[in-house]
């Protein structure tokens, strides 16, 4: 029998993403710019304004707490919760998290706590409703950007990111 | 290439004809089908999930009415506005008004079957306003100044080469266009800046639901989302028969439409959209509107065929029917083909200029086997058949041919005469060979066949009481 997170992670694969698993909130600077090197990508960021990421030391990158513009290529997101069944991560618009960021860089590096991995769609909607207002828009993203449009063939990147990589926080 | 529904078998001919086309529609053979068939054993209970879908579609239909009213409520209670339209005409008036108020000159659009149904794109245009479609496939075939010949994927009858050649000629600009990636990319660099520079983005809905006044829009590219967050206005343009009671219900189609329509557990992007941006956000539409059109669909309501209605448009049947894959989306003549298209298109545009459609079957029945909703395709479409027989819309020859077979299969004496008859004639007809390369009253059914002479007898000969 697979864990909760570990179903999570392996659908995540499934769907192209790509998955990182690290101790706490604190190691993920360290994390994002490894992987900016690796892409070949300057070490500067857009990150979503939620508090838990304000308030980490980005130290080594830079770091701007604002919606994505055109010229940014590497965006950093918090999820409200990831559903295991399908690799699915779920984004509540609202002050601190505007939806451009998982649109709108070529990159995306999402981030969700273990303990905010549920089972379906269904638990993420009894989540919702205790919000008030419902949120205006709610993103569930399942992988990277991607379009078959060209004779049925798979390609990645099609309007939004072309690759996604979800940070497991495990604390 | 625009075709009308009554060029059907001009067009079928042309179709099967088209070296191109038939290399495009061979992918089927090893795309969606295949992928479909694969997702779907991480469903095991498939069975169970689609009687619930059809159940809660049924229940929505039969309560469409005080759904429809809740779902508006909601939508008006987040600040948004929701415009109901009896007509293709009301809806295209209602959503140009609103883009003249709001000054637009350049409109980004996602994919949306519905607006294909209301020609809405002309319709901007006549009014002044750019409009660009965002989804590739759509992108392509606006290019191309032709309809989708697939609900899911819009250009799925043009082969990369002619993609190439496309982009060759409108954007202008010398760059490598040999493989898919180098086109997907170059898509995304052209349309990246017109989202920014749009005034309005125009969105379609998979779902409506009525619970939280939520529209649902399923995407694989973002380009929906974009169209959503970019632009000062958002609209979203839908049908009727979208509304769901539940986010729970939402839970049950998600499972079943993306591994329908192309073969993913789920797709990349499911966005829920409920009004204009919130206080506080930095980010999203400031006024929102929904536009929902009825467009004939309400004549179905409580008739035998309401199931139609239950579609969630995943594409599924087309991609698994012979005649499709034989004769290409745009054989059918209007916006949906493949079987739902032969059932769905006469409601909405005609018995008469659809009559086609619904002759364009082989019975096969593999459309309902994989429809996620368990529509009675094959039902549906013998039912049209009967009802055009009823109000006279085949020609007379025809009705008088078909009343001759009806009065003879009926009484077993004539019948047995009659297929009596049959053997020596089509043996003395095929000589010596055995072999029948033409037949009376049936040339153009011959004209791609031969057919081997009968042997022995009948299987019913002497049988005594
Ligand atoms: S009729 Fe069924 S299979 Fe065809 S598009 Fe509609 S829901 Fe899908």
């Amino acid at each position: 029998m697979k864990t909760r997170a570990e179903t999570f992670a392996w659908n995540v694969k499934n769907q192209l993403g790509k998955v990182h698993q690290v101790a706490s909130l604190e190691k993920v600077p360290a994390l994002v710019r490894r992987l900016a090197e690796q892409l070949g990508l300057e070490p500067k960021a857009v990150v979503a304004a939620a508090s838990d990421l304000k308030d980490i030391n980005w130290k080594g990158l830079e770091v701007e707490h604002r919606p994505a513009g055109i010229e940014d290529v590497l965006g950093i997101s918090r999820a409200m919760a990831g559903i295991a069944e399908t690799g699915t991560l779920v984004f509540a618009s609202g002050k601190s998290n505007p939806p451009s960021l998982n649109f709108i860089p070529e990159y995306s590096i999402a981030i969700v706590r273990e303990s905010e991995l549920v089972d379906t769609s269904e638990e993420v909607w009894a989540i919702l409703r205790e919000k008030q207002p419902f949120p205006a828009t709610i993103n569930m993203v399942t992988g990277p950007s991607r379009t078959g449009d060209i004779e049925q063939t798979l390609f990645l990147g099609a309007h939004g990111p072309r690759e996604l990589h979800v940070v497991m926080v495990k604390s | 290439m625009s075709k009308t529904p009554l060029d059907f078998e001009k067009g079928a001919h042309e179709a099967l004809g088209s070296a191109t086309l038939q290399q495009a529609l061979g992918k089927f053979q090893t795309g969606y089908p295949l992928l479909r068939a694969r997702a779907m054993q991480s469903l095991p209970d498939f069975e169970k999930v689609r009687t619930k879908a059809a159940r809660i579609k049924d229940f929505s239909l039969k309560n469409l009415e005080q759904l429809t009213n809740q779902y508006r409520e909601k939508v008006e209670a987040n600040g948004g506005t929701v415009h109901i339209c009896e007509t293709a005409e009301d809806a295209r008036k209602t959503v140009v008004e609103i883009c003249r108020q709001v000054e637009a000159k350049k409109i980004t659009k996602s994919k949306s079957m519905v607006t294909e149904e209301l020609a809405l794109n002309d319709a901007l245009e006549a009014a002044g306003m750019e409009v660009l479609e965002t989804d590739l496939g759509e992108y392509i075939v606006q290019l191309a100044g032709e309809r989708p010949s697939h609900i899911v994927g819009p250009a799925l009858h043009k082969t990369k080469e002619e993609v190439a050649k496309l982009f060759k000629a409108h954007h202008k600009t010398r760059r490598k266009r040999e493989t898919g990636e180098q086109l997907v990319r170059e898509a995304r660099e052209v349309l990246r800046e017109q989202y920014f520079a749009s005034e309005v983005g125009i969105t379609g809905a998979n779902f409506l639901i009525a619970e939280t006044g939520t529209a649902v829009i399923v995407t694989n590219e973002g380009n929906a989302d974009l169209c959503r967050i970019l632009p000062k206005t958002h609209i979203v343009v839908t049908s009727m028969e979208k509304v769901i009671p539940t986010l729970d219900d939402l839970s049950v189609f998600l499972r079943l439409l993306a591994r329908s329509a192309s073969g993913q557990e789920m797709t990349s992007y499911t966005t829920l959209v409920s009004g204009p941006r919130g206080p506080g956000e930095s980010e999203g539409p400031t006024s929102f509107h929904v536009v929902i059109v009825d467009g004939g669909r309400s004549k179905l309501l409580g008739t035998e065929q309401q199931a139609l209605l239950r579609c969630i448009k995943c594409g599924a049947c087309m991609n698994v029917c012979p005649v499709y894959m034989s004769v290409g989306g745009h054989t059918y003549g209007w916006v949906y083909p493949g079987p739902i298209g032969a059932v769905l298109n006469p409601v909405l545009n005609g018995f008469g200029t659809m009559y086609h459609n619904y002759q364009a079957s082989t019975f096969c029945g593999a459309c309902e086997e994989v429809c996620p909703v368990k529509i009675p395709l094959t039902k549906i479409m013998r039912d049209w058949r009967t009802r055009a027989f009823q109000e006279r819309i085949p020609g007379l020859g025809a009705r008088l041919a078909l009343w001759l077979w009806a009065a003879i299969a009926a009484n077993p004496f004539l019948y047995n005469l009659a297929a009596g008859a049959g053997i020596p004639i089509l043996r003395a007809l095929a000589g010596k060979k055995g072999v029948l390369k033409s037949l009376p009253f049936a040339n153009g059914w011959m004209k791609d066949r031969v057919l081997d002479a009968p042997e022995g007898g009948r299987f019913v000969r002497g049988r005594k009481r």
